[in-house]
């Protein structure tokens, strides 16, 4: 009964920092907003709703790369969300050169070609009915052997398969990183005193290959490599990270509503 | 003169029986008659399992050519063996008279050496109309020439084996070692095979005046042959080269320079920053149908470099136009260049690179010339603008400028397109949003922003037409009125900036109740008109709350591992209970052995309420050892069951007691004593636990105690 009363408050928790990050967006103090939606995260609420909300908050604070990394967050969880997809082009597009995102290898896009736009969890539950399915076909083939059950159930145990490869996939995705300043140099090796290979601009999405000593060797969409240091870029996760230490905050009445929430400290 | 390499050799792989027939090998000359200088046929004819074709020997006053004979292979199977008949046809020619042996020719047969008989010629002298004829010739194709223009020297040989020289020298010519033309071709008649060698040579007079080409030697038929000597007059390119007026140009007048070139330029060297400047490539091909010209490496598109430069790429086009006396298709790539800042910009160098090819008698005989040409760079100057005045907003160049509304009357809370379009010569990307007044009755949205360019005739640059509408709601009722505003831009014809004023327009707002609910029942729209019009593009709003808000739940991996674990399991417990009922069905000893236990001890229950409780135990303990060993129970006796657990391999302690049991029913069953109720209890007691240690040892019939 005591778990059940601290799940409900806890959620109603949840209810109320999520309205007041809408309220205060309403009200136009996205400082705000960004603190009550950071605040969700932290708590580890991952629903695509908060990271899309949290997206446009950053992106009314005239923050790119934390309200594409959120984007990116979003559609990770939720792949098909149409609403996202377009929030996050529109974002891409105000950036200096709408950098593409890094694409999945030529052999996952072949081979995996109907699982974009599905959530992990839809591509296991798919697997999971097939599995179900092909091992009941064997069943109904001892009892009943009709013609071509056998053939069937092995279709079904291999869309399974590949549905639970899918699977995998998804839930291991790649690790994407966002730049975080106006430019961002990439260089040859994980010293500062390497040369610059390339630079990236604000908003700019890669593949993080390798992270060490607080570096990261990033590939972008043209296959450019190169190492870039970690506190210059966003981790689009997962683990999903909150950014609220990169608010931007100036006007003393957001601050007064950070306050409000409770985060107020977060940006000073 | 000395045989070349090896010329041939023909393996096929056949089983070399005992009784194939040997391996046959011939040498012969079908001509009747062999002429010094005429070309004849040495034909060897082979057949066997495997051939191999050993070098030609060196033949004394014959020259063979053995890099183009004629074969024929013909295979035939007989018998299991396979056989291959080979006849090889050698272009060969005498080059003196007499007598003239060819030696004998070898070749591995069937793993035989075996050997031609030499073929003696009697070779009669040329006739001396032939020795006339020269086997090469050496032309020019223009016996007048420009300096420093490009002719071609032909050399031809026709014999039985050539070489032509890689290259020619002369004073007064250079010879360019990349176009160089190399054709063969083969003659054929009764008498024999022929070899026509052409190669052409790109030249160019260095110098004015009369140049003689000396004797250029060819090595025909294993003989050193000059050609004649050529003379040709060069003189200098000033000189007329295009043909008077009224007459038509002749091809002859054509020269490699005429044929492709490409020429780059700009429509101005000074510019104010910001001003568009065309830039121009284009690539003339003369429009003759002999003549096909093209890129070779690189193209019209990777253009020359422009560094501080926005450029915008323009529609490639292509038209005709003459040069001179010719006339050209020309392919015209169009960009505009912006200058980003004063000072002087370059545009770099255009690189091109194609071929041509021309026919000079046939599609197969043709000229491939290769150009390579290098245009720019082009230096503009880049003017700065002047100080702006206010209400500047980056537009440079030569505009018009207009603004409408789309109503005089309106009513609350319904937009209203406020349009304002700037056309002309310039930047569309560099004119700004024009500064609207504040309009404090109503709301004003970011305008949306239409580009188009306009292609005008007879002009080389293309109009710009830019829109800007406004939606502008109005929130109040009555008059209003948008007053009038200022668009400024920079004119770079009258060199100052031009302010056009726009407005002001005046309005009749109607007051309604449901301005800001308005809705159009989709009924009441045509289809085509109900397609909203987007006024200003952003980004969407926010997500409403999900149901349940709540952290990412722990991994269901229990969930999934019995989602996917629970078929695989239910089919492998069908299968083995499936299996089992098979056996039971299928093996009789092994489904008796399986129940023996169950059975039997349900009939110990049964033994102490059986008025014969000693005949009861003994047929339980009888049948349970039946079922487990799969015997008949019928007329069993102690005895019997003791053999039967010997010859099982049972433990004897286990069968003397299971015997104990037995014989004491018996005594009790034939004997006058009747058991008492402990021994019944006592003897029950001891069966089920024989039945136990049995039942373990044997249990699934596998004998376990082994």
């Amino acid at each position: 009964m005591g778990l059940i009363l601290v799940a409900v408050f806890a959620a109603n928790a949840f209810d109320r920092v999520f309205d007041e990050g809408v309220s205060a967006y309403n009200e136009q103090a996205y400082p705000a907003a960004i603190v009550s939606f950071e605040k969700l995260v932290d708590e580890g609420v991952t629903q695509p709703e908060v990271f899309f909300n949290l997206g446009n908050a950053y992106y009314r604070n005239g923050q790119l790369a934390p309200a594409i990394a959120n984007y990116e967050r979003a559609l990770q969880v939720n792949p098909g969300a149409i609403t996202v997809r377009e929030n996050l082009n529109r974002a891409v597009g105000q950036t200096e050169r709408g950098l593409a995102r890094p694409r999945p290898p030529a052999w996952e896009e072949g081979l995996f070609f109907c699982h974009a736009g599905r959530t992990a969890g839809q591509s296991l539950a798919v697997a999971a009915v097939c599995w179900t399915l092909g091992w009941g076909l064997l069943m109904l083939r001892m009892a009943r052997p009709w013609p071509y059950l056998r053939a069937a159930a092995w279709i079904a145990l291999a869309v399974a398969g590949l549905f639970g490869a899918s699977w995998w996939i998804k839930s291991h995705p790649p690790l994407l990183a966002v730049a975080a300043e106006a430019r961002v140099p990439v260089r040859y090796g994980n010293r500062p005193g390497e040369t610059v290979r390339f630079e990236l601009y604000e908003g700019d999405r890669v593949r993080v290959d390798q992270r060490k000593d607080g570096w990261m060797r990033v590939q972008t969409a043209d296959g450019e490599r190169g190492w870039a240091q970690e506190e210059q870029l966003l981790l689009v996760g997962p683990p999903f990270i909150s950014y609220r230490d990169r608010v931007k905050s100036s006007a003393p009445v957001e601050q007064a509503a950070l306050d409000a929430v409770g985060y107020g400290d977060a940006t000073r | 003169m000395f045989a070349r390499g090896l010329i041939f050799a023909a393996m096929l792989f056949a089983p070399a029986l005992s009784f194939a027939e040997p391996g046959v090998l011939r040498a012969s000359v079908p001509n009747k008659e062999i002429v010094q200088d005429h070309p004849f046929w040495l034909i060897i004819e082979a057949s066997g399992g495997t051939v191999d074709l050993q070098e030609l020997p060196e033949c004394d006053g014959v020259v063979i050519n053995t890099a183009s004979p004629q074969q024929t292979t013909h295979l035939s199977i007989g018998g299991g063996v396979q056989r291959q008949e080979l006849r090889i046809s050698f272009p060969a020619v005498a080059i003196r008279a007499g007598k003239v042996t060819i030696p004998p020719i070898q070749a591995r047969i069937d793993g035989r050496i075996l050997q031609t008989e030499a073929i003696v010629l009697e070779v009669k002298p040329a006739p001396e109309s032939d020795k006339k004829e020269m086997p090469v010739r050496a032309w020019l194709d223009a016996t007048e020439v420009i300096v420093g223009r490009p002719f071609w020297v032909y050399v031809e040989a026709t014999g039985i084996e050539i070489v032509l020289p890689n290259t020619i020298a002369a004073e007064g010519i250079e010879i360019d070692p990349v176009n160089v033309q190399k054709s063969v071709s083969y003659s054929f008649n009764h008498e024999g095979q022929q070899m026509i060698a052409k190669r052409g040579y790109l030249a160019t007079a260095t110098r004015e005046g009369a140049i003689t080409i000396p004797p250029i030697e060819v090595q025909v038929t294993g003989r050193i042959v000059k050609t004649e000597a050529l003379t040709l007059t060069a003189r200098n390119a000033a000189a007329p080269v295009n043909p008077p007026a009224g007459e038509a140009p002749s091809a002859a007048q054509l020269t490699q320079d005429d044929l492709v070139f490409v020429r780059m330029e700009t429509d101005k060297k000074t510019a104010y920053q910001g001003e568009p400047i065309l830039l121009t490539m284009q690539l003339w091909r003369i429009q003759d149908r002999r003549v096909n010209a093209g890129p070779w490496r690189g193209n019209l598109i990777t253009g020359p470099t422009a560094e501080g430069f926005f450029t915008r790429d323009l529609e490639p086009v292509q038209y005709e136009a003459k040069n001179g006396s010719w006339a050209y298709d020309v392919t015209e790539t169009r960009r505009l260049l912006y200058a980003t800042r004063p000072g002087t910009l370059r545009v770099g160098v255009w690189h091109w690179e194609g071929i041509a090819l021309i026919n000079r008698q046939s599609v197969t005989q043709r000229d491939r010339l290769h150009y390579r040409f290098d245009q720019g760079p082009i230096d503009i100057t880049v003017k700065p603008l002047p100080a702006a005045p206010a209400g500047f907003t980056g537009a440079v160049g030569s505009f018009e400028v207009s603004a409408e509304i789309g109503a005089a009357v309106v009513t609350q809370g319904v937009p209203l397109a406020l349009t304002i379009r700037v056309q002309g010569a310039g930047n569309p990307d560099a004119v700004g949003d024009p500064l609207l007044p504040e309009l404090p009755w109503a709301t004003t949205r970011q305008p949306e922003r239409r580009v188009e360019l306009v292609a005008v005739p007879n002009t080389l640059q293309p109009r710009m037409d830019k829109r800007f509408v406004y939606a502008i709601t109005p929130l109040q009722p009555g008059h209003a009125e948008i007053p009038p505003f200022p668009f400024v831009y920079f004119d770079t014809e009258k060199a100052a900036y031009q302010t056009t004023t726009l407005g002001p327009f005046a309005l009749e707002v109607t007051a309604t109740d449901e301005a800001s609910t308005r809705l159009l029942a989709s009924e009441e729209v045509p289809v085509a008109e109900r397609k909203v019009e987007i006024l200003a593009e952003d980004i969407r709003p926010l997500m409403e709350r999900p149901a349940t808000l709540a952290p990412a739940r722990a991994a269901r991996a229990p969930l999934w591992f019995l989602a996917f674990a629970a078929p695989a399991a239910a089919y492998a417990a069908m299968r083995i209970v499936s299996g089992r009922r098979r056996r039971m069905a299928e093996n009789r000893g092994w489904a008796r052995s399986q129940r023996a236990r169950t059975s039997g001890l349900r009939r110990l229950q049964d033994v102490a309420q059986s008025p014969e409780p000693a005949d009861a135990l003994f047929r339980a303990t009888v049948a349970f050892v039946a079922d487990t060993l799969n015997l008949s129970e019928e007329g069993l006796t102690s005895g019997d069951v003791r053999a039967e657990l010997d010859r099982a391999g049972l433990p004897g302690d286990l069968a003397d007691r299971t015997v104990q049991i037995l014989r004491a029913c018996e005594r009790a069953r034939y004997g006058s004593q009747r058991l008492s109720r402990d021994e019944v209890a006592a003897l029950i007691s001891g069966a089920e636990a024989c039945m136990n240690s049995l039942d373990e040892l044997t249990r699934g019939g596998k004998k376990t105690w082994a």
